[in-house]
């Protein structure tokens, strides 16, 4: 017997149900196992101990407590219980009654409902259905049907280097099959083929379409003098100017696509002569048993062909993209009906003067709305709208300056609302420079006071983190209150909305948006603390250009006796206040160089914040580990991926520094250890490329600029090759010299970059943020 | 609170003798028709049991008192549905059982939902509250029993519910296996299984102190 039987069996000693030979067996092993009698003789201690422990006795009212209660339920309606409660079992009488008052009746008749409703809403004719019924008058025999060619394949690499463009033959004529009427059937696959070949061919700049921004998808054109051409993110086949150059632009009209491949016009009923046409080539090739298509034009492109819709009225047709369709029914109707004043559609790209004095009319999204232009079509798959500002006449009733220049930054970056906004009288957001998307928003009776949230937009647009947020509701006062902007991305961010956007009340106004509303001339929440901070010694407005605070030197201010913790927030705090209202939106081509010396602008609160350190050892002190903490989360809070450089290895680099240039106190010139001050602390940092613009201006903000410098030696003492830096780590690093107890220094760039001197723009800036002691 | 003296009056001194089938199964009848008298003989012979289950199962004397009061509420106004196919104490046991874990429950919320912050100003009243308890044994503990009872005790209510409900039914209230099972609801072999886990369970607390 094991101890698992023996346990097993215990209980079954106890209780006395052990018979027979397992009473033996049981018995026998206690024999065997002194132990194991041990812990039976412990269950029974235990057992005993429970058996006999005492319970106290209720106390003496409570049996007349509890029959008090029983005589008062008696006496009032509750004894009808216990009566009903007595009776042997309920009727079905009973049942019924409580099965129409319960909860089950309610439930079955929701359920009826929704089925009912499931029903009535599966059998609800859909814009699919509208759109077989168009395909079935397509096909009536009274229209006037012709032959369109099929697509000509894209140009080959011979074409290209005779010079011939789409469209053109190695010898220089049209292609045969680039005579036929013009057909706008664009699959993805052809899509690629136009952009590849755009690319090749170098077409730039406005003329060239954005692949983003091409669909796939089918779309016929009319053509006429009441559908001029105008620019579309759906390519078009050249047609009748196909023999013209890449970049000529059809008709006198726009640029786009059609610059570059030719105007696409057809009449509706040559558009749709295509299809049968495209129908009967099909009907020949399965006669004939080739593929009833061309590679050109595939079997899915046309069937997606055949769900043309039918033209209403004679008014144009357009084929929805075959993935977004349903969005694409759904298209906004009109323009925003609100007290901003809604100005003529404006494409972002492309096009000319005509191009957009003709994009209104010259398209039809499938349900027969308004027609847009591409652009307009893409924000109507998101279900938005595009918006244009202008200042309502009058301004607002603050005095505001009819125009002002962010209005017309965001007209420039561009701005979408979305439908449902404008319905709901609530809330619109527009987007600067992002495409728009689905934005969550929630407003209260009378201010707006919630949160956006915005998802999947920074990574795209990451050059234009400004959002712009247009109230279109009915207030009458500008908004008020906090905005929050939560953008998914953003996250790690949390700005507040000011920092990335503007508000454009329905008024026309942009108000101040504050956390609180403060009086017309009052300082700002920034504004005080940065005063109050000035009050302290922390910051100092006036400094000279050479960093140094008139009247104050930085002993009497270290008498002050301020922690670095507060100096630190002192820095933050000067970076914030200085922040600029529109982070820049281009990221520019060249790497900043730029001095390390640290900018006057916050000198004296860098100093104060290493000024402890003074005299420091080696190591990180309390103080160091402080005031590198504080930048880092900083930092972090500002997108930039920190690594803090481990102490030892810190330690290593003041090595290197005191073996390369001599005593920490002695170097003469040194790039990344200002002469005499000793390191105290590293924080590498990487920044993308796309986020560098508003982080180096964050930085300057602070008073820090940047200056390539020598790369740290603890970059390659990572990489293994502190030797080699021994030996060349003189030269390299005699460079500028830090003025204060903080330099960056980008150790991704080469020593010699600079300003003057191209440099390629490297995908992340890497630079190195030192704290140093002061001498 | 009645005095300690008189609370702590054992189970063989303080309670009431176990009535018999036939008895018992006369009061109910008479319950049922509405007998009150009879009723207050039911609550007299069974209130020491459904008192101390529920003590024991809760350790503390209030929260004891509104449960066994609240049992025998139960009891009357659901007495028409006792059929008498189990003993009247099973059913009294099983009342009290679900009525503790109801109060467990609501125990475990307030805990959940009781977050106290020692830097919130309070008043004088929830300082009090706020005081940790004192290790010590109080009053009733010292008169209870040494050592060895305050660890048993402690012991068992360290127990997950489902063990301290059988140990308090098995070798307190000297339920057989089938009277627990019926009593809790569930099968012969889950109360063996539960008895012997609390066993070793207990054992493994307190066998220490056993030498």
């Amino acid at each position: 017997m094991d101890k698992k039987r023996f346990h097993d069996l215990l209980e079954g000693y106890f209780s006395g149900e052990l018979q027979g030979s397992q009473l033996e067996a049981f018995e026998e092993a206690l024999e065997q196992h002194p132990d194991w009698r041990a812990e039976l003789d412990q269950h029974r201690a235990i057992e005993s101990l429970m058996r006999g422990a005492s319970s106290p006795a209720p106390p003496q009212a409570l049996r007349a407590r509890i029959m008090e209660r029983v005589r008062a339920e008696r006496e009032s309606p509750a004894p009808a219980r216990v009566e009903e409660t007595a009776r042997s079992r309920p009727s079905l009488m009973d049942h019924l009654r409580r099965f129409v008052l319960g909860w089950q009746a309610p439930a079955l008749a929701t359920v009826c409902l929704l089925a009912v409703v499931t029903y009535a809403v599966l059998n609800h004719p859909s814009p699919h259905s509208r759109v077989a019924r168009g395909v079935s008058d397509l096909r009536s025999p009274s229209l006037d049907i012709t032959i369109a060619p099929e697509r000509p394949p894209a140009p080959t690499d011979r074409d290209r280097a005779g010079g011939r463009g789409y469209g053109e033959t190695a010898a220089g004529e049209e292609r045969a099959d680039n005579k036929a009427l013009p057909t706008i059937t664009i699959g993805d696959a052809d899509a690629d083929n136009y952009n590849k070949f755009n690319r090749k061919a170098g077409v730039k700049g406005k003329n060239a379409p954005e692949p983003s921004r091409v669909q796939a998808g089918l779309e016929l054109r009319r053509t006429g003098a009441d559908a001029p051409s105008l620019p579309s993110p759906v390519l078009g086949v050249p047609a009748e100017t196909a023999a013209k150059k890449p970049d000529s632009k059809p008709g006198g009209g726009a640029g786009g696509p059609q610059g570059v491949a030719g105007a696409a016009r057809k009449s509706d009923s040559e558009a749709l002569g295509e299809v049968a046409v495209l129908r009967e080539k099909k009907a020949a090739a399965a006669q004939e048993g080739e593929s009833p298509v061309s590679n050109a034009i595939s079997e899915e492109v046309h069937n997606r062909l055949e769900a043309v819709a039918p033209p209403a009225g004679g008014r144009p047709v357009a084929v929805a993209p075959p993935a977004p369709a349903a969005q694409a029914v759904a298209a906004p109707a009109s323009p925003p009906a609100v007290s901003l004043a809604a100005v003529p559609t404006t494409p972002a790209t492309g096009g000319d003067e005509a191009s957009r004095a003709s994009s209104s009319g010259s398209y039809a999204v499938i349900a027969g709305e308004k027609s847009t232009t591409g652009e307009e079509r893409q924000l109507a798959a998101r279900g938005m709208t595009r918006l244009d500002l202008v200042q309502k006449p009058g301004g607002s009733p603050e005095g505001a300056a009819p125009t002002d220049d962010r209005l017309k930054l965001a007209n420039s970056l561009g701005a979408a609302a979305p439908t449902e906004a404008r319905t709901n009288e609530s809330l619109a957001y527009g987007t600067a420079g992002m495409a728009p998307a689905a934005v969550t928003a929630s407003r209260p009776a009378s201010v707006f006071r919630g949160t956006v949230s915005m998802a999947g937009q920074y990574e795209k647009h990451a050059d234009s983190p400004q959002v712009l947020v247009v109230c279109l509701g009915p207030q009458t006062s500008p908004v008020e209150g906090k905005l929050t902007l939560r953008v998914d991305q953003y996250a790690r961010r949390s700005e507040d909305f000011r920092s990335l956007g503007y508000i454009v009340s329905a008024n026309g106004s942009i108000p101040v948006v504050e956390q609180k509303p403060r009086e017309v001339g009052a300082p700002s929440a920034a504004e005080k603390k940065a005063a109050s901070a000035d009050e302290e010694g922390l910051m100092k407005k006036a400094v000279s250009k050479d960093g140094k605070v008139p009247g104050q030197k930085a002993e009497s201010r270290e008498k002050e006796g301020l922690g670095n913790k507060e100096r630190s927030k002192a820095l933050v705090l000067a970076g914030a206040v200085n922040r600029p209202a529109v982070a820049p939106a281009v990221a520019p081509a060249v790497a900043p160089a730029v001095a390390p010396a640290v900018a006057p602008a916050a000198a004296d609160a860098i100093r104060g914040m290493a000024a402890k350190t003074e005299g420091a050892k080696l190591k990180e002190r309390p103080d160091t580990s402080q005031a590198l903490e504080q930048m880092e989360s900083y930092l972090r809070s500002r997108g930039v991926r920190v690594v803090r450089v481990p102490v030892d290895e810190v330690i290593a680099d003041a090595k290197w520094d005191t073996a390369n240039l001599g005593k920490a106190g002695a170097a003469p010139q040194s790039g990344t250890s200002p002469a005499g001050r000793k390191k105290l602390g590293s924080l590498l940092c990487t920044v993308p490329n796309r986020d560098m613009p508003w982080v180096l201006e964050e930085l300057r903000k602070m008073g820090i600029e940047l200056k390539p410098v020598a790369p740290s030696p603890i970059s390659e003492i990572r990489s293994g090759k502190p030797a080699q830096l021994a030996e060349s780590g003189r030269k390299e690093r005699a460079g500028g010299r830090g003025g204060t107890g903080l330099s960056v220094a980008p150790v991704s760039l080469p020593p010699q970059a600079s300003a003057a001197k191209k440099v390629t723009a490297p995908r992340v800036l890497e630079f190195r943020i030192d704290l140093y002691d002061l001498p | 609170m009645p005095p300690v003296s008189e609370s702590l009056r054992g189970r063989e001194a303080g309670r009431s003798e176990t009535p018999s089938h036939a008895e018992e199964t006369r009061l109910v009848q008479a319950c049922q028709r509405g007998d009150e008298a009879a009723f207050e003989r039911l609550v007299e012979l069974h209130l020491d049991r459904v008192f101390g289950l529920a003590y024991r199962l809760l350790q503390d004397y209030g929260e004891a008192e509104d449960t066994a009061q609240e049992v025998f509420l139960n009891c009357y106004r659901h007495m028409g549905d006792f059929r008498g196919e189990s003993r009247l104490s099973t059913w009294l046991y099983r009342i009290t059982t679900n009525l503790v874990k109801n109060r467990w429950k609501r125990q475990e919320r307030r805990k959940e939902l009781k977050h106290d912050s020692l830097d919130a100003p309070r008043s004088q009243e929830d300082a009090r509250s706020l005081d940790p308890p004192d290790p010590a044994p109080g009053p009733r503990e010292r008169a209870q029993g040494g050592e060895i009872t305050q660890a048993l005790n402690a012991a068992i209510s360290s127990l997950a519910p489902d063990y301290q409900e059988v140990v308090a039914l098995r070798f307190m209230e000297n339920l057989s296996y089938d009277e627990i099972a019926e009593a809790l609801g569930c099968s012969i072999g889950t109360v063996k299984s539960r008895i012997n886990r609390a066993r070793h369970l207990l054992r493994e607390r307190i066998g220490y102190l056993l030498g």
